[in-house]
């Protein structure tokens, strides 16, 4: 079964390759209408599609200064319009009133520019036309953008002068004060510079006076020692001759101590023996008593002990000498230069009394800044939605017709005597108008990326899902449609009602938010409202991709809901 | 083999089929013979399970076309009375496709869209896009779509309406080789002349019953149709003028501007007594035509209307 879908599918496609009129319907009609469509709708949406140079206007140039230069720029730029010269402001209001091409006729007075420069208003005479309301609120639309945008170029440039001069007031103030750091420093490096020169000084005199009291020094103990030696000699002789003698002495005392206690023991028996007269033996005289400081071996004579003390005080006297303190002559002092602070400048930008202008940003519905004023481009609208108006001509028309011809040639009769039900013809048609509606899409589209410069929103692979969508939808309606027209004559106007009602009412044509309330809630059981929605909101308001989830999904929904019933209905038509 | 049991169909109130029973063999050719509306198309689609019968049964090959569809249907071609073709493929595309549907593998089906194309003369024309043939070239390439896959049983519903005598006699061809390579054909017309050179046998089908059924002769031999002569005179020949020549029955006829009359004949042994007569009674012969009996009398015999009677 699935061979014969396959087959079927291969063999749609072939028929379709061969239709040249179907494929000229397919890719190239839309193509013309949606340029047709998009430059002619281009007006009501602002859009950048207007041809060039389609509105004149006359411009009269009395100030010749920068204000009226920017003026003469800024409309050369802008493509939509072309510029007549007039010679006086007589000659401006005669062009706009006789000559069909002038829209306008712009003065730039006198002084424009002084004025502006001088931070006053000035004001530009416009001559009108009531007769061409449209295009003039079209050029007083670009005047009033273009005005503004030399008014905000002016205090801009002031702004940039201003600023400009702060820095360099800023930058020369900068230069001074670090000129001033610098001689701070130059001092402060001299200072220091004297410093060490004076402690070198000290040092290295410091150093020759060491040198010459160490060699004092040396020579004072050198003869001090000298002396010392001498009289250390003399007092040790003279020492030892007191020893000897002292020696001698201590040997008297040695034996007189012997003798006093021979005395006593001869004393005491004289006493024995005068018996009871030893009372009246008179006492012996007393000796004396040696001094205990003299007592034997008490007596010692010291060796010399001072001298060494002495020489030891000297020796110490000398090489303990307190370091020899230099008093210099303190150099000058340096003064203290105290660092530079200069204080930062006020912003002189912000806080310039430049009269700013009064503007505001248009940002889309992403968060996009997009230009004042700016609008959509057509295209964005048109390309889509002729897009889907002609991909439901191809799927309703394709499917119906096709169905149709097959059992008028006859070869659904033979299809249906060979083992291929049905039900594999309907699908082989199906897929193959699907696919064929998904690549008429992704056609066009491409088409009109390349030829009116459509978006294709900040994912143009998000596309394909409303896109494929619309398409099965479209060719699942084809279906019902070949059901209940019974002959190629009677789908057509069936078809065609239907593409024409759906694509009107589902905003493909015109925006359908222009619709009465009523017929948006009718819209929304339509593919083609569900469809447009998604293209949209990728292309116009660039929202994210999954914005056309649940369009893709309803349309995806309606897709099955046609093909149940348009497979119950052809199958009593064709069956 | 074809072969249909008391196939029964109605459309609303209308009968279609009222109990229509055939049978071809492989290698015969069955004509299925009636006016227009007598129930031909509605037998072959049936047959060739296009709609499916009220009652009765049809079966292919042995494969009956309610229990074993696909088997039934892979057995059959059809060629239909309208052109089952894709105007803007060419003649191979066509083939190739209708064959592949039936099953075909690629290069077979190739191989033999080329051989179909050769008999049906076609072959210089494979390339071309249907729509640019004439109407023979489209019913030629017609009868090769029902071809391609080497049906078993071949039914044809019309195929020769509207098409020029170089063209019936390709068709002709093809349909007789198909035969002799064991097809079973049915053949479905209202041109008594093709159903007696073509059909080895005949069902004359009329109201959606089948009125009668055999060889040519025998058909024309179960109406009892007898020869007929017209003849035109210089003078009128008065009733009677042919009494006394057995088996030989006047009959009315009239034509302006001269002297005509018509009369049944029992054999054509008959016709030169008959010329003597009316030249003996009507002056002299200046006309004469002898019709012999054929399918369209007997039809005519067998339903009190012509062939052509309706359309």
């Amino acid at each position: 079964m699935l061979r014969a879908v396959w087959l079927t599918i291969g063999k749609e496609f072939l028929l379709i390759r061969r239709d040249r009129i179907g494929l000229f319907m397919l890719l190239v009609a839309p193509i013309a209408v949606i340029a047709a469509a998009g430059f002619s709708l281009a007006k009501i949406y602002g859009g950048r599609t207007a041809p060039r140079g389609e509105y004149s206007v006359a411009i009269l140039d009395e100030d010749h200064g920068a204000v009226a230069r920017a003026m003469l720029e800024a409309i050369a730029h802008r493509p939509e319009l072309s510029v007549i010269h007039s010679s006086s402001r007589r000659d401006a209001q005669q062009t706009v009133r006789e000559r069909t091409l002038a829209v306008v006729g712009i003065v730039i007075p006198a002084g424009t520019t002084d004025a502006i420069e001088q931070g006053h208003s000035a004001r530009l005479i416009l001559y009108t036309d009531p007769v061409k309301y449209l295009q003039t609120t079209k050029i007083e639309l670009t005047l009033s953008e273009l005005c503004r945008k030399i008014s905000a170029g002016a205090a801009a440039e002031a702004r940039t002068q201003a600023a400009e001069q702060t820095r360099n007031f800023t930058q020369q103030l900068e230069q001074a004060r670090r000129s001033a750091e610098q001689a701070r420093a130059e001092a402060a490096r001299l200072a220091a510079a004297a410093a060490a020169s004076r402690a070198a000084l000290a040092a290295r005199i410091r150093a020759q006076l060491e040198t010459a009291l160490s060699k004092a020094r040396d020579q004072t103990k050198a003869a001090l020692d000298a002396e010392l030696n001498r009289i250390q000699r003399k007092t040790d002789t003279e020492a030892a001759a007191q020893q000897a003698k002292l020696s001698e002495l201590e040997d008297y005392l040695k034996r007189l101590e012997i003798a006093h206690g021979q005395f006593e023991t001869w004393f005491g028996q004289l006493k024995q023996i005068a018996g009871s007269h030893a009372a009246d033996i008179p006492p012996p005289p007393a000796i004396p008593t040696l001094p205990a400081d003299l007592a034997l071996g008490a007596i010692k004579l010291k060796p010399g002990t001072e001298l060494k003390d002495a020489r030891a005080r000297l020796d110490s006297a000398l090489t303990a000498a307190a370091p020899i303190e230099l008093n210099l002559p303190e150099l000058p002092a340096v003064p203290n230069v105290a660092p530079v602070n200069i204080p930062a400048l006020p912003q002189i930008a912000s806080s310039l009394a430049i009269p700013g202008t009064l503007g505001y940003t248009e940002v889309d519905l992403s968060g996009r800044e997009v230009g004042t004023g700016a609008g959509f481009n057509a295209f964005d609208l048109q390309v889509p939605g002729f897009a889907v108006t002609f991909l439901l001509i191809g799927m309703l028309m394709g499917v119906s017709l096709a169905l149709i011809d097959e059992r008028d040639w006859g070869t659904l009769k033979r299809l249906r005597s060979a083992s291929a039900p049905l039900w594999t013809t309907l699908t082989g048609k199906l897929l193959a108008r699907f696919v064929v509606g998904f690549i008429q899409m992704a056609v066009l589209f491409a088409a009109g990326y390349a030829m009116f410069g459509i978006s294709l929103g900040r994912t143009p692979a998000a596309l394909m899902m409303p896109a494929a969508a619309i398409a099965f939808a479209g060719a699942a309606f084809g279906l019902i449609v070949a059901g209940v027209g019974r002959t190629r004559d009677a789908v057509l106007p069936v078809g065609a009602i239907v593409i024409m009602t759906t694509a009107a009412i589902g905003g493909c044509w015109w925006p359908i938010e222009l619709e009465p309330a009523w017929m948006q809630q009718l819209a929304l059981a339509l593919p083609t409202t569900w469809a447009m929605r998604a293209f949209n909101d990728l292309m116009i308001r660039n929202l994210a991709a999954s914005s056309a989830l649940v369009p893709a999904a309803v349309n995806f929904g309606f897709g099955i809901i046609y093909t149940v019933v348009g497979v119950a209905v052809a199958r009593r038509r064709f069956g | 083999m074809i072969c249909a049991e008391d196939l029964r169909k109605r459309y609303g109130r209308r009968v279609a089929l009222d109990g229509v029973s055939l049978v071809v063999n492989g290698g015969e050719i069955v004509g299925l013979l009636g006016p227009n509306g007598a129930g031909k198309t509605t037998t072959i689609s049936i047959l060739s399970g296009v709609i499916a019968p009220d009652s009765g049964r049809a079966a292919i090959a042995a494969y009956d076309l309610a229990t074993a569809p696909r088997l039934a249907r892979r057995r059959l071609g059809l060629v239909p009375q309208s052109l089952a073709l894709y105007p803007t493929l060419t003649a191979l595309e066509n083939l190739l496709f209708f064959g592949r549907m039936q099953g075909m593998a690629a290069r077979d089906a190739l191989s033999h869209a080329r051989i179909l194309l050769e008999e049906v003369g076609l072959a210089d024309r494979a390339d071309d896009v249907v729509r640019e043939f004439s109407g023979g070239m489209m019913r030629r390439l017609n009868i090769a779509c029902g071809m391609m896959h080497f049906p078993a049983a071949l039914m044809l519903d019309e195929p020769t309406a509207g098409v020029d005598p170089q063209s019936r006699g390709r068709i002709f061809a093809v349909v007789e080789a198909a035969a002799q390579a064991g097809s079973a054909i049915l053949y479905s017309t209202h041109y008594m002349e093709e159903a007696e050179r073509l059909c080895n046998r005949i069902v004359l089908i009329d109201h959606g019953k089948v009125v009668a059924q055999g060889t040519d002769r025998e058909l024309i031999a179960l109406a009892g149709t007898e020869p007929r002569i017209e003849i035109m005179t210089k003078k009128a020949l008065p009733p009677g003028w042919s009494n006394g020549i057995a088996g030989v029955g006047e009959l009315p006829w009239e034509v302006l501007d001269g002297f005509a009359a018509a009369a049944t004949l029992r054999t054509l042994e008959q016709v030169p007594e008959v010329i003597r007569r009316a030249g003996e009674v009507g002056g002299e012969v200046v006309e004469f035509r002898v019709h012999r009996p054929n399918l369209q009398d007997a039809f005519l015999k067998l339903t009190g209307h012509a062939l052509r009677d309706r359309a």
